[in-house]
This record gives C-alpha cells, sequence and structure tokens, in this order.
C-alpha cells in the first residue's frame, strides 16, 4: 500500500500536536491538517496555556495522569532548550488558595509538577480570605508562540496546512485514508456529539510585567497566569452557553476577582477580552471508529473533547491518537494484503 | 533644626523619609534638606537589578535584622495602591550551588524557602544544590522617583549640589547631617575599610523569565557567577564583582563573561535582544558604617550620622538602617533638649 494518507481535522493544539505525534511515529505517512480555523484563532489561543489538569470524571485517574506527565515531560525539554522562547514554553511558579481547606490536599499531579508543597503561614498572608493553599511551579504554554512554532515543525517535516472547512468527515473518504478528528468544540456538529457541550470562558488579557507570579482559586474561576507578553486574567465557566461577544458586566466581575486576589491588577494597562469554548466532555473521547456509508468504510480516530485540560495533557493524548493511527494503518495493510488473495 | 541629607541613592531618600515621617509631627521646626550631585535615574541603586536577596554568608546579626526589617516593611506594601508606583513586587527564583551549602540567615524572611528538588536542578546542568523561594524585586528606578515624590509633598527641599565637607553645611546653620553618600564618602571623610566592589550588566528583553536565577561559585566569591534577574520591563544579566576597580567604564572583557557565562547557564537567551549596559560601583565595607560621629572644625561643629557602605545590598537592607539612622537622630534630639 502507498504511503497512508492521513488528514487531521482542527489546527488548534490538539490537532497539531496530534499531526506532529503522527509525523514522528509513522514516518511514512502523508499528513494533511485540515481547519478552517488556525492561530491566533483557535480555542487555545484564548486560554492561558497553564499545565494545570482538569479532572475528567469519565476518565481513570491514572490515565489522566499519565497523559499530563507526557506532556509536562516533553514541554520540560522544549523549555530547557534554546528554543524555549520561540516555542513560548516557559516555568511559571505561583500559588493555588482556596477559601475554606479542601478535602484532597495532594492532588493526583503533585508530583508530577515541580515543588509542590503547602503554603506557609507567612505566604497565606497575602491572601486574606483565603485558609490554605498549596505553591508549585509548572509549565506554561504561550499562544500564539507555541501553535505557530508546531506549525513550523509540521511544515518542516512536509505537513501540508490548509484553511478548509470540513462540515461531514465523508468529504474526505476520496482523498483520504484516515481521519483524524481534532475538531475540539466543532465536534458538537461535525460528528453530531451530544455529549459535547461548550463551557464559555471569557478572559481579559491585560499589560501587567511586574505580575510573575500565578495566582489561582482552587475553585478554578478566579486565576492570574503571566504570559510572556501579557498576564490572562479569569474567568468564567458558563455550561452550554456558545457566545463568543465578550459581556461588559464580566469583564469587570473579573477584574475584580482578580485585583481581590492581586491589588496591583488596579495599574493594570491595554484590557483585552477574549471568549472561548472549552469543548467538555465527560471524558475525553479519544478512540477508532470505522464509519460505513453505502459499503465504503472510513477510519477515523476521534481525539477531542478535552474541556479545560487541552494544554495540559495534549502532548499524552496525541500520542495515543497516533498510536490508535498506528493501529488503523495495520488494519487498512492487513485490509489490502487480504483484498490481494 | 535644620537637617541635611547627603545623597539621593536608596540610602539618602529612605533615610531622609523614614526621619521626616517619625519626627515632622513632634518637631514642627524640622526643616529637611537634601543635597546631591546625582539623581535618579542616574545613582548607583538605579543600576541594580532590586532583587531583595542579602549576600549568602551572613556578616553580621544586626546587618541580617536591619535586612528582615526591610522585607517585612516592603511586603507590608505589596498589596497595597503603591505597589506598583514603588515597583514593588514578589518574584521567585532560584539560588544554584555547585555544592551543599548551609541555609542563609534569611531562609525563613523569604517566603517559601526551600531546598531544590532532583528534577529542578536537572534545569541546571553543573549545578548539584540549590535553593527556591520568593522574595521581593523593588526597582530603583521607580522607587527612587517614588520616594522623591513623597519627600516633595512633604515639603523636603532638593538641592543639585556637591557638598565638599561637613563644615560647610555646619556653618551655614545645619544642625544634623545624614551621610549617605554611598561610594563617595570617602571624599568627604576618608575611609580606607570603603572600597568599590565593581559591578557590570547586560539588559536585556527577555519577558518569558519569570524567575530569577543566581548562580554561586564559592571560591570566586559574591555575584562572580553568573545571575538572571527579570524585572518588569528588561531582564538583568550579570556575574561581575571586582573588589578595588573604580571603573565605570563598560568593559568588553566582561559583557563577554558575563554574555558567555549567563547564554550557557540559559541557552534560550542566545537569542535575545540587548538593550542596555551599565556598570557601577557596589560601596563595599566590611559591616555598614552606621554610627554617629561629632564634627568639630574650629569653631563650627555639628552631628553627622553616616549610613553609608552597603555594598551589594542596598536595597535589601535600606530600610532597616532608615530606622537606624532615625533612632540615631532621635537620641541626638533627646542631648540637645537637655
Amino acid at each position: 500500500m502507498a504511503a497512508p494518507k492521513v488528514a487531521v481535522v482542527g489546527a488548534g493544539v490538539i490537532g497539531l500536536s496530534t499531526a506532529l505525534c503522527i509525523v514522528e511515529t509513522c514516518p511514512s505517512c502523508s499528513v494533511t491538517v485540515l481547519s478552517d480555523q488556525f492561530s491566533p484563532n483557535t480555542t487555545g489561543d484564548v486560554a492561558a496555556g497553564m499545565l494545570i489538569p482538569h479532572m475528567y470524571p469519565g476518565t481513570p485517574i491514572h490515565m489522566q495522569k499519565q497523559w499530563f506527565k507526557e506532556t509536562f515531560t516533553y514541554l520540560f525539554a522544549i523549555s530547557n532548550s534554546a528554543e524555549a522562547s520561540e516555542a513560548g514554553i516557559h516555568l511559571v511558579s505561583g500559588w493555588q488558595v482556596f477559601k475554606s481547606t479542601p478535602k484532597e490536599k495532594l492532588p493526583f499531579w503533585a508530583d508530577v509538577v515541580l515543588g509542590f508543597r503547602p503554603m506557609s503561614e507567612a505566604e497565606l498572608q497575602k491572601f486574606p480570605q483565603h485558609q490554605f493553599g498549596q505553591a508549585f511551579t509548572t509549565l506554561k504554554c504561550d499562544c500564539p508562540p507555541y501553535l505557530l512554532w508546531l506549525e513550523k515543525r509540521l511544515k518542516a517535516t512536509g505537513v501540508q496546512m490548509h484553511t478548509r472547512k470540513v462540515a461531514d468527515l465523508w468529504e474526505l473518504h476520496s482523498e483520504f485514508d484516515i481521519v483524524v478528528n481534532c475538531a475540539g468544540i466543532g465536534a458538537h456538529q461535525l460528528v453530531g456529539d451530544e455529549k459535547l457541550f461548550p463551557v464559555r470562558g471569557q478572559v481579559l488579557k491585560v499589560h501587567a510585567p511586574w505580575v510573575k507570579n500565578f495566582i489561582r482559586d482552587g475553585d478554578g474561576l478566579t486565576y492570574i497566569y503571566p504570559g510572556i507578553h501579557r498576564v490572562t486574567l479569569g474567568g468564567t465557566r458558563e455550561k452550554e452557553n456558545w457566545s463568543l461577544s465578550p459581556d461588559h458586566g464580566t469583564t469587570k466581575d473579573i477584574l475584580d476577582r482578580c485585583c481581590t486576589l492581586e491589588p496591583s491588577l488596579q495599574k493594570a494597562q491595554d484590557i483585552k477580552v477574549k471568549v472561548g469554548l472549552r469543548p467538555s466532555r465527560h471524558c475525553v473521547r479519544l478512540q477508532r471508529e470505522i464509519l460505513s456509508q453505502g459499503g465504503v468504510k472510513l477510519l477515523v480516530v476521534h481525539n477531542y473533547g478535552h474541556g479545560a485540560g487541552g494544554f495540559s495533557v495534549h502532548r499524552g493524548t496525541a500520542k495515543e491518537a497516533a498510536r490508535l493511527v498506528g493501529e488503523c494503518i495495520a488494519a487498512l495493510r492487513g485490509s489490502s494484503s487480504r483484498a490481494k488473495l | 533644626m535644620r537637617v541635611a541629607v547627603l545623597g539621593a541613592g536608596v540610602i539618602g531618600l529612605s533615610s531622609a523619609l523614614c526621619i521626616h515621617e517619625q519626627f515632622h509631627g513632634l518637631l514642627p521646626s524640622l526643616e529637611l534638606e537634601l543635597y546631591a550631585d546625582t539623581f535618579t535615574p542616574h545613582t548607583t541603586s538605579d543600576g541594580a537589578a532590586g532583587l531583595w536577596q542579602p549576600y549568602v554568608r551572613e556578616r553580621s546579626l544586626q546587618e541580617t535584622l536591619w535586612n528582615k526589617e526591610t522585607f517585612d516593611y516592603l511586603l507590608g506594601y505589596l498589596n497595597s495602591a503603591a505597589a506598583k508606583e514603588m515597583g514593588l513586587s514578589l518574584i521567585s527564583g532560584y539560588n544554584l550551588f555547585t555544592e551543599p551549602v548551609p541555609d542563609p540567615s534569611w531562609k525563613y524572611i523569604v517566603l517559601g524557602f526551600r531546598n531544590l528538588t532532583p528534577k529542578e536542578l536537572e534545569l541546571f546542568p553543573g549545578y548539584s544544590y540549590g535553593w527556591f523561594n520568593t522574595a521581593l524585586l523593588l526597582e530603583g528606578r521607580n522607587y527612587l522617583p517614588w520616594l522623591t515624590n513623597r519627600l516633595t509633598q512633604r515639603g523636603v527641599k532638593f538641592f543639585h549640589k556637591k557638598v565638599e565637607s561637613f563644615e560647610e553645611l555646619f556653618s551655614q546653620g545645619v544642625d544634623v547631617v545624614i551621610n549617605c553618600t554611598g561610594m563617595r564618602s570617602g571624599e568627604l571623610q576618608p575611609d580606607p575599610e570603603l572600597q568599590p566592589g565593581r559591578g557590570q550588566i547586560i539588559k536585556v528583553l527577555a519577558p518569558w523569565m519569570k524567575h530569577f536565577i543566581i548562580t554561586h561559585n564559592m571560591k570566586s566569591g559574591i555575584y562572580n557567577s553568573p545571575y538572571i534577574i527579570p524585572g518588569s520591563e528588561f531582564t538583568v544579566l550579570g556575574g561581575i564583582y571586582q573588589h578595588g576597580n573604580w571603573s565605570q567604564e563598560n568593559s568588553a572583557q566582561d559583557r563577554r563573561t558575563i554574555w558567555d557565562s549567563c547564554c550557557r547557564l540559559l541557552p534560550a537567551l542566545q537569542v535575545v535582544k540587548v538593550v542596555g549596559e551599565w556598570s557601577g560601583l557596589r560601596p563595599a565595607r566590611p559591616q555598614v558604617r552606621l554610627e554617629r560621629e561629632s564634627v568639630r572644625h574650629g569653631n563650627v561643629q555639628g552631628e553627622v550620622i553616616h549610613n553609608y557602605g552597603h555594598g551589594g545590598f542596598g536595597i535589601t537592607i535600606h530600610w532597616g538602617c532608615a530606622m537606624a539612622a532615625a533612632r540615631l537622630f532621635g537620641s541626638i534630639l533627646q542631648e540637645k533638649r537637655k
């Protein structure tokens, strides 16, 4: 069989990292990325890109931890290399603070991030409304730089990237052998997944270069994440809200909540408001599917539904998706040799 | 009561502010004047990165107490509306060593002090031991103008003038002189213990850097090993300490040393844009000179409070020393009342 032709639908952090993993594990594959949006207009471009995992109720913890660990290890190596600033990957230290002491004081990812420990009394003094906290160092993927760096790496391996809205996976069956569905929130329409729902997040990206530590409220709603040029202030978690328009009242509310945690943000300048729809699901849909229509088969690998945790697990799920693509290729080779008999 | 503060670096400005804050209410006749020939942004304090961190080896308990007083004082301002204008912010980072060392005197002063984990040490090949902590950044280029504004608001008068002698001021009716002339104190009164600790830095744009990284070579001494300190507008690369070198010219060799050693420490720095260079003289002394002296010249006399010789830790220790200077001033006042 000729070089397998793989289409990756979606050019967000999941699509690009998955395409890269496929190229790495299957150098003979011809990979094409198709997406109606590229950076800086993907969902991931809105996110801060912090490596702090989100809990998926439907995925075993050991699996989530493995994905996170793989992602952390991969990015840690980049942050430690000469490419760090181009790739937009950098270490950032800070605190997760809780208004009341949580039941789970040691999250499953505590030993993956660096230097995880409870905050001291002296550190908690900075947060008079909070009783308990955790200090650690983690990684941040700044976007657009990270996505542009992935695009650059893909182009260097010969991967084609096309702006194209795919309305139906079947459109692709004549051009491609395998389709990898990394459409994120777009999967709701693309494959009719009713279990996928948006969780709207509004954030502010502000100029406040003196803020060098992250601060996150344990409830996950309020956070301050310093990036290369801007600090991301968040946020909201609005289930089933599809609106991509910024809400003025929400902007003021985010600013108030963040200024309570970090009063110097009152002096933040040049506030840019962004909205993204977290492609949320009970669990990440990471599985093969064989679609059938009129006797024709289409091999699909799904890799979507990462919700609030896309950056944290992206490399781990990309590797798993690439492995599933490998299975598809083996299946195609098996069936083509059977066809010859 | 006329008081003249000499020097407009961090020591002079903070001593003036501290004295005015404490005594203005008690002494309506207090007239505070500040004399200097160098003001922000050209002082030694302006060139420093502004990281609060004492030396690794404790010099004296007294200096440790002044350091602590300064940290706690600044911490109190952290959540205030003034913080940004002051150039005050929290910053976390790494101190790296090639061998285990005892914990520093300031381990309980800073926040969250701990040893580095093996995973963290992977980031710094060649270093086998280290510390992580959260400290404060107080950038002179913001702090000095802030102090100046506070003083101006309080009616303190500034004079752009080089004072040639203490007597010059006493003969004009000044009662007390606060000598905060840093590196050039020797011009007013020879002090062989005061020596320059020349430093040079490169300013670069490295906005992804969110931590300070300070390496230590216990053999070559303090600041003679690369350090990287990100500020609010640029990142400082340094690692030069030359005892006895009075030159304030940027040296090409030192620039190469700083650049090579910092890029070895952090390869990502190779591509950064250089936006400036500076060299300055740390006013080094075995201990800070913070004491009273009665100065008499003919029939002119007055009290001098010396407050100089803060080496590479002026910002770190400044408020503790300002408070000590204010206490000395208080004792002068008390004597005058008898």
